[in-house]
Order: structure tokens, then C-alpha cells, then sequence
């Protein structure tokens, strides 16, 4: 898959069980994880399932620089192959 | 100083929570049935002691839920109503500083039935596919770990894999930390073993009972004993430094934690006898008891012929003959491993409050044995001190001596 949704993105956080309901407006897409109750190993998580939703790996060492939703967004979108 | 136990919880195979298990226990209400987890009928074991209509969402948050296994699932419950039970919650009331606090359990098998699920997707679709959780659910300190998470319990915590023995050994080392200066321990043990893959590992032991009637499947210290049911739960214990106990309103002290030992068997083809009679020596003298002051022992029970007649010499020696009343509730809950020991203590604890010696069920016993095995129904007695005996698999023998307050 070429592409990423925000849909994506809000599937991979609900499945760390962290929120019942992951919004992602316009202040939330650009609020730390950490501080939304994503330890480390959560963020891991939603890096690992992107990873398999994109075919872009995120390598674990990412963690210290993508803290919010928006700067995982970019990071992807970088990075995702290009349509033929 | 002295170690008091202040609050239990219980998830059992006859009884979630403290009330119903024990109703249920003095009524001879087994949880013993076939395995309905999964398709269990083609395993040499179908039986079980199944826990159901625990709803984890129901006590836990869902994050939790997600990263761990049912056993933690079972101890963070249980946990949470032990803390409640000793009027201990919120915590941060009981003037208790977080270092004063520990978590010690046991576990035989860790997280199984999680792993299992990780394990089938590393096979099917590769490690990418494997959850980062899987680091965290599936080895044996899981459930310390959340519970010291979970209550900011920093003191001196551990977890102990003993087997079988593994749920005395835990309030053992729980007596050591109290002893040694903490406060308050949380202790026990849980386990969920009936994932397909655990059951296999289980059935290795050839000691699993392949009856197929649920209401004598596992009959210790009865000539048809030909192995045990399997079975998930625990309980979890609080307990503390007496004096500091003492100082919280609203506490009700079910009783002194007064000796532990532990021993371990020779190998076999030494000659020498098994070490189970030693544990219950040790435990007693520590304990400053002589054996006429034991008012009921709590068999360990092993439903394995030869094991039974070990232990039954074991208290026949130790007691005399039909000396002191014995018996094994867990024949309705089938034996939960390293939930075991905790559930038995637990189970001590209530019959010295109640002065009743809960009853062995679905055991004709063996004339042989010369045991005083309570069945049938509830035994009322002045109680005073109990022992619980706890045999592991591979030689581990423990023994744990209660009392009234």
C-alpha cells in the first residue's frame, strides 16, 4: 500500500488499548503520545503496525524523535514508495 | 514482630471472590467440568477447573487488558480485592511509603495462553506480525511487575517459580520481607494453564488424571486416585507487619503467618525418604508448635498413588494415626499450580475464622492411608492453627503454618 489515512493511524493506537476512542483533530494529532498514556513500548507497538499497514519500517530508535501523531504522519509519508 | 494476613482475593473455579468461593467450598460445589476454552475432547485430560464469568474489562482497564495474560488478569483482580479487603485503598491514604510495599508471587508457567497467540503468529505470518507486548505478558515476573506498576509498590519484590509449591514459597518469602522491614506484601500466586499449548506441556508429567466423569477425576487418598485435574486461579494475600496493621482503622486480622520451610526430595534411587514430612517439621519448630497443636492440615493431595502414600505417611508419622483431621478442598477446583498453595492458604485462613475445616469432595478415602480426611460435608471445630502442605513437581515440598489471632 502506497498510502496512509489517518484511519490507519487511529487503528494502530486503539489496538494498544490505550483509549477506547483515539481522536485525532487538530490539537490531539499534535499531542505527545507520552503524555496521552503511550509508554514506550505502546509507541513500539503502533510503529510496528504502521510498519506492516505501509511496508515502511520504522526503525525503534525513531521513538526519541516521533512524539506525536503528525510527526509519525510525516515521517511515513517521506518514506512511502511511489505509486507506479 | 509478627506477620498478619489482612485481606484475601480469591478467583477460583468454584467462586470468584472471597463469599461465593468459600459459600461454594463448604457447600461441595465443585468448578470441575470439561475443558470449553477449546475444543478439548481430543487431549488425553478433557477435564478441567475452569474459571468462568471473569470479565477482566470489567475490573481492569482495557490497556491492561491488552498487554497481559488471563493469569496476571486473575492476580491483578484478586489483588485489587485483598488491598480492598484490608481497608487498604487508596493506598496512598495508608500512610504507607511506596518502598514500604512489596509484591511477591509465583507462577509455574507464565503467560501462557498469550504467548501461544504470539507464538501462532510468528509461525503463520512472521515476527513483524508478533506484538512488542509479547515482551512484557508472557515471562514469569509479569504479574509482580503490573502488580508493583499498577500500586507503586517499590520494596523488595520477586517472583518465585517453584511448581506446584511455588503459591506457599511465595508467602514464605513474603514472611522474609515483612521480617526483614516491609510493611505490607502483596503474595500469592494465580495461574492459567488451560491454553492448548500449556495443557500439552502439562500432560508431559504423565500425572494428569484421564477420567472422563468430572465427579471422579481427581480423588486423592481414594483407591481409584489415577492422577489430577488441572486447573486455573489463585488467590492473592495481603500481608503485613502486625503493629502496622494494627494502626489502620477498619482492619480485620485473619491471622498470623507463624512458620514456613521448604525441603527439597533426594533423587530418586537414593533410598532416602521424601523430604515433605521435614518441610512440615521445620515449619512447626519455627513456628514454635508442637505437632498435638496443629488443629487441621491442608493436604497437598497429589491424586498420584504413590505420592499420596508419601504424604499420608508423612502426617500419619508426624501426627499419629487418624491424628489430626485432614483434607483437600482443592478436589473441586482441581490443582492450579502455582495457585495452588496461595488458594489453600487462603482457605486456611477462612476456616480459622469461621472454626469450620472445609470438606474433601467426591473422595471415598483409603483405609490404608490412616488418615482423617473430612468429607462430605463441613467439619465444625475450634480451630486455632492450620499447616498447609505443597508439593511441586520435581521435588519441591513446602509447608506454611497459620493461626488464629
Amino acid at each position: 500500500m502506497s498510502t496512509i489515512t489517518l484511519d490507519d493511524l487511529r487503528e494502530a493506537m486503539e489496538r494498544c488499548g490505550v483509549e477506547d476512542q483515539v481522536t485525532l483533530d487538530e490539537t490531539t494529532i499534535n499531542a505527545e503520545l507520552e503524555d496521552r498514556g503511550y509508554d514506550s513500548l505502546a509507541r513500539l507497538e503502533i510503529f510496528a503496525q504502521l510498519g506492516r499497514t505501509t511496508g515502511v519500517r520504522i526503525p525503534d530508535e525513531a521513538i526519541h524523535d516521533l512524539r506525536t501523531p503528525q510527526e509519525i504522519i510525516n515521517y511515513l509519508y517521506g518514506r512511502l514508495p511511489k505509486a507506479s | 514482630m509478627s506477620a498478619v494476613v489482612t485481606g484475601l482475593g480469591i478467583v477460583a473455579p468454584n467462586g470468584v471472590g472471597v463469599d461465593e468461593y468459600w459459600r461454594n467450598t463448604l457447600a461441595g460445589v465443585s468448578g470441575i467440568g470439561p475443558i470449553s476454552r477449546f475444543d478439548g475432547s481430543a487431549y488425553p485430560t478433557s477435564l478441567a477447573g475452569e474459571v468462568t464469568g471473569f470479565e477482566p474489562l470489567a475490573h481492569l482497564p482495557r490497556r491492561l487488558v491488552v498487554q497481559t495474560d488471563r493469569w496476571t488478569q486473575f492476580a491483578l483482580v484478586a489483588a485489587e480485592t485483598a488491598l480492598s479487603d484490608a481497608s487498604a485503598l487508596p493506598l496512598d491514604e495508608t500512610g504507607l511509603g511506596e518502598y514500604d510495599m512489596a509484591v511477591v508471587t509465583a507462577s509455574s508457567s507464565g503467560g501462557n495462553e498469550f504467548g501461544q497467540g504470539e507464538l501462532g503468529r510468528l509461525w503463520r505470518l512472521g515476527p513483524d506480525h508478533v506484538t512488542t507486548f509479547q515482551s512484557i505478558a508472557w515471562f514469569y515476573a509479569a504479574t509482580t511487575g503490573q502488580l508493583s506498576i499498577r500500586h507503586g509498590m517499590r520494596g523488595p519484590c520477586g517472583v518465585v517459580v517453584s511448581e506446584q509449591a511455588g503459591g506457599l514459597d511465595a508467602i514464605g518469602q513474603a514472611l522474609r520481607v515483612i521480617r526483614d522491614g516491609t510493611k505490607l506484601a502483596l503474595t500469592g500466586g494465580t495461574e492459567a494453564p488451560l491454553s492448548p499449548y500449556a495443557l500439552v506441556c502439562l500432560q508431559t508429567s504423565k500425572l494428569l488424571s484421564t477420567a472422563t466423569d468430572p465427579t471422579r477425576a481427581y480423588v486423592p487418598f481414594d483407591i481409584d486416585a489415577a492422577g489430577f485435574v488441572p486447573g486455573e486461579g489463585g488467590a492473592i494475600l495481603v500481608v503485613e507487619d502486625e503493629d502496622s496493621a494494627r494502626a489502620r482503622p477498619g482492619v480485620f486480622l485473619y491471622g498470623r503467618v507463624v512458620g514456613y520451610a521448604a525441603t527439597f526430595d533426594p533423587p530418586p534411587g537414593s533410598g532416602r525418604p521424601p523430604a515433605l514430612r521435614r518441610a512440615a517439621e521445620l515449619a512447626l519448630a519455627r513456628a514454635g508448635c508442637e505437632p498435638g497443636d496443629i488443629d487441621v492440615v491442608f493436604a497437598d493431595a497429589a491424586g498420584v498413588p504413590e505420592a499420596d502414600r508419601a504424604e499420608a505417611e508423612a502426617i500419619a508419622g508426624l501426627f499419629g494415626e487418624h491424628g489430626v483431621p485432614v483434607t483437600a478442598p482443592k478436589t473441586m477446583t482441581g490443582r492450579l499450580f502455582a495457585g495452588g498453595g496461595s488458594l489453600d492458604a487462603a482457605t486456611a485462613l477462612l476456616a480459622l475464622r469461621d472454626g469450620v475445616i472445609p470438606p474433601t469432595a467426591g473422595v471415598d478415602p483409603a483405609a490404608a492411608y490412616r488418615l482423617d480426611l473430612v468429607v462430605g460435608t463441613p467439619r465444625e471445630a475450634p480451630l486455632r492453627t492450620a499447616l498447609v502442605l505443597a508439593r511441586g513437581f520435581g521435588g519441591f515440598n513446602s509447608a506454611l503454618v497459620l493461626q488464629a489471632m
